[in-house]
């Protein structure tokens, strides 16, 4: 079923819409959630509460990509249970990315204004769209999917060493403009 | 906790659905590394067992032997000039033997006077594309007629600097190339 007749199924209320999202998007929820907790049990829960959400936000929602928009919900529930995993010293899959993240934090001496996570959002879009479409889609997928270096890299037939160095220049290249930009997170 | 990984990763929660979307679609294009080494693996065993063979094979075999006894063809007498010796073909422009190629669109063209810095973008397929996607050809040779949206076959010495954009130093040629 296409993205806009499961839509239109929550505008008019009506239950099916979530089994149909969860036929289509089910496998790629439970694995965007896994990636970031690692935990079945976590990410199964987390999933079922995106399903809630797009019944409760659809309407007045009706986004362009269900995908993108289910997405969006599942990280920040995953993300929500991942602090609060790690306030009870329960470590996660965001570790990893979150330390890799921590690359692209420019240098106190460079900045010159603190920035919102929207508007951080936009600043890292503009970066992206004057990337090549191989190295934007390397990057969504490592830092919005959350995918592994070693998932990726076989997909792209290089070595997992090779990857990450390209994984990190990325990273420098978009330090390097925010702190062009002079913003401070 | 990682609060600045994590404003990251919020702000990176909120890039436009058709961004991430298009992402979801997009299908990597594998390198031809894996199998361009099995094929030189391959071509080496070949090379190593045929060599084997040949040594294998007692005189008389597959032709006849040389005749070392044979005395050597008369020298000419007179001196030898230089231009007597057998001439190597000439290397390309400086001297410098080619180490790798590519072919590329053309980016952006910036020429300081001093120096010219070609910012392209390898064509899918060449090797160059799997370490970066935009390349910086820096070079005080003069350019061709390039702009923007032109191939370009470009010769260097097979070192590319990990910068991004990556950038090449030792280039030995840019040619412009039809479409």
């Amino acid at each position: 079923m296409e993205d806009i007749q499961i839509i239109d199924l929550y505008w008019r209320r009506d239950e099916q819409a979530i089994g149909e999202t969860d036929s289509k998007y089910g496998g790629f929820c439970h694995k965007l959630s896994m990636n970031i907790l690692h935990s079945f049990q976590d990410s199964e829960e987390c999933v079922s509460d995106a399903y809630i959400r797009c019944w409760d936000t659809m309407p007045p929602q009706r986004p362009a990509s269900l995908r993108a928009y289910l997405g969006a919900i599942l990280r920040n529930l995953s993300i929500s249970r991942y602090r609060a995993a790690h306030a009870l010293k329960r470590f996660g899959g965001a570790e990893i990315l979150l330390s890799e993240l921590e690359d692209c934090v420019p240098s106190p001496e460079n900045v010159q204004k603190t920035v919102e996570a929207a508007e951080l959002s936009g600043l890292i879009a503009r970066w992206l769209q004057g990337l090549g479409i191989e190295d934007r889609a390397l990057f969504i997928r490592r830092y919005w999917n959350g995918d592994g270096v070693k998932e990726l890299a076989g997909e792209l037939g290089v070595r997992p060493n090779a990857l990450t160095k390209r994984l990190l220049r990325l990273r420098e290249a978009l330090r390097r403009e925010l702190e062009r930009e002079g913003v401070n997170i | 906790m990682n609060r600045k990984g994590e404003t990251f990763f919020d702000a990176i929660t909120l890039l436009p659905e058709g961004m991430v979307e298009e992402a979801q679609d997009y299908a990597f294009r594998k390198s031809r590394t894996s199998w361009r080494k099995f094929a030189s693996l391959a071509a080496c065993m070949m090379l190593v067992v045929s060599l084997g063979l040949l040594a294998a094979l007692p005189r008389g075999c597959g032709g006849a032997a040389p005749d070392w006894n044979k005395s050597e063809p008369p020298i000419p007498s007179g001196d030898v000039s230089p231009g007597d010796m057998p001439q190597e073909p000439e290397d390309t422009l400086d001297g410098a033997e080619p180490a790798a190629q590519f072919t590329a669109m053309v980016i952006e063209v910036r020429d300081s006077g001093t120096q010219a810095i070609l910012l392209v973008e390898p064509m899918d397929g060449e090797d160059e594309k799997k370490v970066a996607d935009r390349i910086e050809v820096a070079t005080g040779k003069e350019l061709p007629e390039v702009s923007a949206g032109d191939f370009v076959l470009i010769t260097y010495d097979g070192t590319i600097q990990e910068t991004y954009p990556a950038r090449i130093t030792g280039v030995v040629s840019i040619e412009r190339q039809e479409k």
